[in-house]
């Protein structure tokens, strides 16, 4: 990290927390660099005749905007504004979502290979553990076909980090982060309410110690964390009545929204049985839990909440992208790797990602577009 | 009168003329000189310093070893015409004072120095002819100074800067050609109001809609770079403990007061608890010739020795940099750093000051510590303005110091390099928020202004009158060093770059527009709720319908979380929540700009007087507030 040079004034890159790489541009080469893949994915698919059903709905939606109109009529098509705006305004349609997810996809890699790297994890095991989050299907399918999921997990992965850094290490930067990063995935994924509510009360359980003895410090966590998701999702509400008389018209239009189809508790319990499934192929984020239970057990709360939330966002009906889940709970587990891990910890996570690695190309489920992705692309 | 020729006065040894005169016991002379030794001062520095020797006792008891008479300035009466052949500066930096003939063609010169044979000779070479010379102190030098010479240093410290460059001083609103400006302007806008209603409003709107966006979008960014300095820790506390006090230069503080005689004795206590050693400091508190009150209050408090008052003269304008500027004229400090009265400043904050300069060039003239309140919770309106003044010292002013953008300083904790201040011009009267000023003009001069983490808690304005009267004086000064700075537009942009100067019209010139265009953008938003979308688009064709919405949703969201992130930085856990309360606070804000306008025009130099220490609250609350 460069330090500061007199008085505050500091060189243009310099920032208050070491990262890695050291200068913007190097980081934003890496970026590129694991990007790049997935672009290559994108052009393959595209000419193998795979068609991405997620970003073709989000293309037709993109078309419905009526940029400059004073009416507003299209607004109860578009939710979610952001990827439905980028789709609009790409001009080569499903193939262009694709690249931008590409290119969105490094940005989530290197932020995680960021974390490993400042946390003194080994560079075999640092390449693993994202290797375990980026090489698989699930997460290559949610890059290249299903930009509005994959801006939700990308802005999800980008909101725990800097939860992380804001609870425990008391960085508002990392609050600052996490909040707006929250704010956009609320315009990318109806389901950031249901993250931010649980990020936002996991919050004090991972920085306790710091939060102990300061009145008004949980309320202010969770204002901070809430605060521009529920600004935007409200600033969106209030645009749909004023122009088109509802409100999340086309979230309360999806089938799966609030229809508890095995009823409220059997839904709830079958939701909370999936989750737990994608977190058995997680070794990962197994480990990593167990390795917080160990040292810190209230801390564990933070991961436990992550995926309450994401059981809850399920059973509400709100329409996560294919993979999503197991894609954030992979994240999750390389977001909690402990600092500085002993040699015998770094072994159990290399071996665990390479686990990882290899549950998730195994074809649990045929009907899944993910294992019908990876049938096309490779037939 | 003594031949003092054929001895070495330098060679007088002080602390024996303070144990023979009886000033001090010989434990706290021995003290003194073991002290001294260690810091490189001087034994009767330190004494008097400490109080423990009078400064008269001490002036007579030294006029007796030298073998010269003792003279009384204050109650001596001198020839103003001889006075008048030197310049006033001169008389305080080399400390002599001439009073009038002597025996035959002599010249009686009251000196502050040792009357030395070389000082007799330097003085007779000045005056051309023989001298004798009488014993007297710095103080006594500076106080007759003041008296002799308060015409021209009252006048040099109203005009003084507006002599120097007309263009930097607010004392004309408008020059000719931005009068010209704004008749030509005025007259084409009512035109177009007349005649071309819809489009005008279109195009209003518009460029309003515009501005908001972009102002945002900068305070948002450069926020953000601010958040990123967080534990940025420049100057450590490692750092001021490795400073030596032999290291450390001359340091005067200048405390204007007026009509404060209620926080007089505070910031005694105050100031009193600065780390810094005494004998190298000079507090000058500036008292106003007609405020008998608070120049009563202040003699009352028995104040140490450190603290000299300075009794400004009466005059037009009546204002706080008319007497910083006269604290200025009698500066000795190699740094000078200005407190309001009732200021709470970090104790190392004048070292981490020291360290930054001296980190810095010399083209650092200024640095800014951060602002807070201690009384923060009192009511609501001390809690919005505590959310304000952590966002803007913590967030903004490191985002702009880190981005090399212009830095309005603010009202208190300005250090500056003496010398370097003298150059710029010291603060300009007429403006009435010369901080500001100082900080643009500084950066449009090339100099930099840069921050230090260190804090200075205040008392916030607990009282909605007292607030309104505040900021309207604020934003009226905005307004006058907006215009002032935007008399050369080109020039400006030549010397600190087209970035430099947008960041500045953005801050300084955009503040006091975005208050004054909040009631009618208030006004419209009912306007459109009640109104069809049909209606609407009569006046506001798409694309400004859409800038407006994102102004109204985005930017007001965002400039709210900011204001949250301040309170949580500062570990204000409980002022967050209050951030939502913003735009009510926004309002308060938009009617202090309306009579900040009416003012700029009817009485653009009348300083609103913002009255101290009418907290409730005790200067320690329970939950102490956080130093970052």
């Amino acid at each position: 990290m460069t330090t500061a040079t007199m008085s505050g004034v500091l060189d243009a890159d310099v920032t208050l927390r070491p990262r890695w790489p050291s200068t913007r541009g190097r980081r934003w080469l890496l970026r590129l660099a694991l990007g790049v893949p997935f672009v290559i994915l994108a052009l393959v698919a595209d000419a193998r005749g795979i068609v991405s059903l997620s970003n073709e709905q989000l293309e037709v939606a993109g078309k419905t905007i009526d940029w400059g109109d004073d009416r507003f009529d299209f607004l109860g098509n578009v939710y979610p504004p952001i990827p439905t705006a980028v789709a609009a305004l790409l001009p080569g349609g499903a193939l262009w979502s694709g690249l931008v997810g590409a290119l969105a996809a490094g940005v989530v890699l290197q932020v995680l290979a960021e974390r490993l790297r400042i946390r003194d994890v080994a560079p075999l095991a640092l390449t693993l553990l994202v290797a375990s989050v980026g090489a698989t299907p699930a997460f290559a399918y949610l890059s290249t076909q299903d930009l509005a999921g994959f801006l939700g997990m990308a802005l999800f992965a980008l909101a725990l980090a800097g939860l992380l850094r804001f609870a425990v290490d008391g960085d508002t930067e990392g609050g600052f982060q996490c909040g707006l990063a929250l704010g956009v995935a609320a315009m990318c994924d109806p389901a950031t309410v249901v993250y931010a509510t649980f990020f936002a009360t996991a919050a004090p359980l991972v920085a306790w110690r710091r939060y102990r003895g300061q009145p008004g410090a949980i309320s202010a966590t969770f204002a901070v964390v809430v605060f521009p998701a529920a600004a935007a999702m409200l600033g969106w509400a209030f645009l749909e009545w004023q122009f088109t008389g509802e409100i999340f018209a086309s979230v309360r239009a999806q089938d799966d929204f609030l229809a508890f189809p095995d009823g409220v508790f059997g839904t709830l319990l079958l939701e909370f049985v999936d989750v737990i499934r994608r977190v058995a192929i997680t070794p990962v984020f197994v480990i990593t839990a167990i390795l917080i239970a160990r040292r810190r057990p209230i801390a564990l709360g933070g991961p436990l909440m992550a995926l309450l939330s994401l059981t809850v966002a399920q059973w509400l009906g709100f329409n996560l992208g294919t993979g999503q889940t197991l894609v954030i709970i992979a994240s999750i587990g390389v977001m909690t790797v402990p600092e500085r891990p002993s040699r015998n910890v770094t072994i159990l996570l290399a071996c665990a990602s390479v686990v990882q690695i290899a549950l998730s190309w195994i074809p649990w489920r045929p009907s899944l577009p993910v294992t019908q992705f990876v049938e096309q692309l490779f037939a | 009168m003594s031949d003092t020729t054929d001895r070495d006065l330098t060679e007088v040894d002080v602390c024996e003329v303070i144990l023979a005169a009886g000033l001090a016991d010989e434990a706290a002379v021995a003290e003194a000189r073991v002290r001294a030794d260690d810091i490189g001062s001087r034994p009767e520095t330190l004494l008097l310093a400490d109080a423990t020797v009078g400064r008269l006792d001490l002036a007579r008891a030294l006029a007796s070893a030298w073998e010269v008479p003792f003279c009384d300035l204050s109650s001596t009466e001198w020839d103003d015409a001889l006075v008048h052949r030197f310049e006033a500066r001169r008389l305080v930096a080399e400390g002599w004072f001439p009073i009038g003939p002597g025996e035959g063609e002599s010249v009686v010169v009251a000196t502050a120095s040792p009357p030395t044979a070389e000082r007799r000779r330097v003085l007779e070479a000045v005056l051309e002819r023989p001298v004798e010379l009488h014993a007297t102190t710095e103080w006594d030098v500076e106080g007759a100074v003041l008296h002799a010479f308060e015409e021209e240093i009252l006048d040099d410290a109203c005009l003084g800067l507006w002599r120097h460059a007309s263009d930097q001083s607010a004392r004309t609103v408008l020059n000719s050609s931005q009068r010209i400006l704004f008749v030509v302007g005025l007259i084409l806008g009512l035109v177009a109001v007349i005649a071309f209603t819809r489009d005008t409003f279109i195009v209003v709107s518009s460029l309003v809609g515009v501005g908001f966006l972009v102002s945002v979008a900068f305070k948002f960014w450069v926020c953000f770079v601010g958040a990123r300095l967080e534990r940025e820790d420049a100057i450590s506390a490692e750092d001021v403990a490795a400073l030596q006090d032999s290291e450390l230069p001359m340091y005067t503080v200048l405390v204007p007061v007026f009509r404060e005689a209620n926080v007089v004795a505070d910031l005694v206590a105050n100031l009193g608890a600065l780390d810094y050693p005494r004998d190298r400091l000079q507090i000058l508190l500036l008292l106003e010739e007609n405020d008998t009150e608070t120049i009563e209050a202040a003699k009352a408090s028995n104040p140490p020795a450190t603290i000299t008052f300075v009794v400004v003269p009466a005059g037009q304008p009546q204002t706080k940099p008319k007497a910083c500027n006269v604290g200025l004229f009698f500066a000795k400090g190699e740094f000078l750093v200005i407190f309001d009265a009732e200021d709470r400043p970090d104790p190392d904050q004048l070292k981490q000051a020291v360290i930054a300069f001296r980190r810095g060039d010399d083209s650092m003239v200024c640095v800014q510590a951060a602002l807070n309140y201690w009384n923060a919770e009192e009511n609501a309106l001390t809690r919005m303005f505590t959310l304000e003044y952590s966002f803007w010292f913590d967030y903004m002013l490191p985002g702009l110091d880190a981005l090399k953008l212009p830095i309005p300083l603010g009202g208190t904790s300005n250090h500056f390099r003496t010398e370097a201040l003298r150059r710029l011009g010291g603060w300009d009267p007429f403006n009435v928020t010369e901080d500001a000023d100082l900080g643009i003009r500084a950066s449009a001069l090339g100099e930099h202004v840069g921050v230090i983490r260190s804090t200075t808690f205040e008392e916030a304005n607990a009282a909605y009158g007292n607030f309104i009267r505040q900021r309207s004086r604020w934003i009226k000064g905005y307004m006058q060093t907006t215009l002032v700075h935007l008399r050369h537009p080109l020039q400006l942009v030549r010397t600190v770059g087209l970035r430099q100067a947008l960041s500045f019209a953005l801050l300084i010139g955009g503040t006091p527009l975005a208050f004054l265009c909040t009631p009618p953008l208030i006004a419209l938003l009912i306007v459109t709720l009640l109104s069809s979308p049909d209606q609407i688009s009569e006046y506001m064709p798409g694309w400004v319908l859409w800038a407006g919405l994102v102004n109204l949703l985005v930017g007001n969201a965002l400039m709210v979380y900011v204001s949250m992130m301040g309170a949580f930085r500062r570990r204000r856990y409980r002022l967050v929540l209050w951030g939502l309360l913003n735009p009510v606070y926004w309002l308060l804000h938009a009617i202090a700009a309306y009579k900040a306008l009416w003012q700029l025009v009817f009485k653009p130099h009348y300083w609103e007087k913002t009255t101290h220490g009418l907290s409730t609250v005790g200067h320690a609350p329970a939950d102490e507030p956080v130093a970052t």
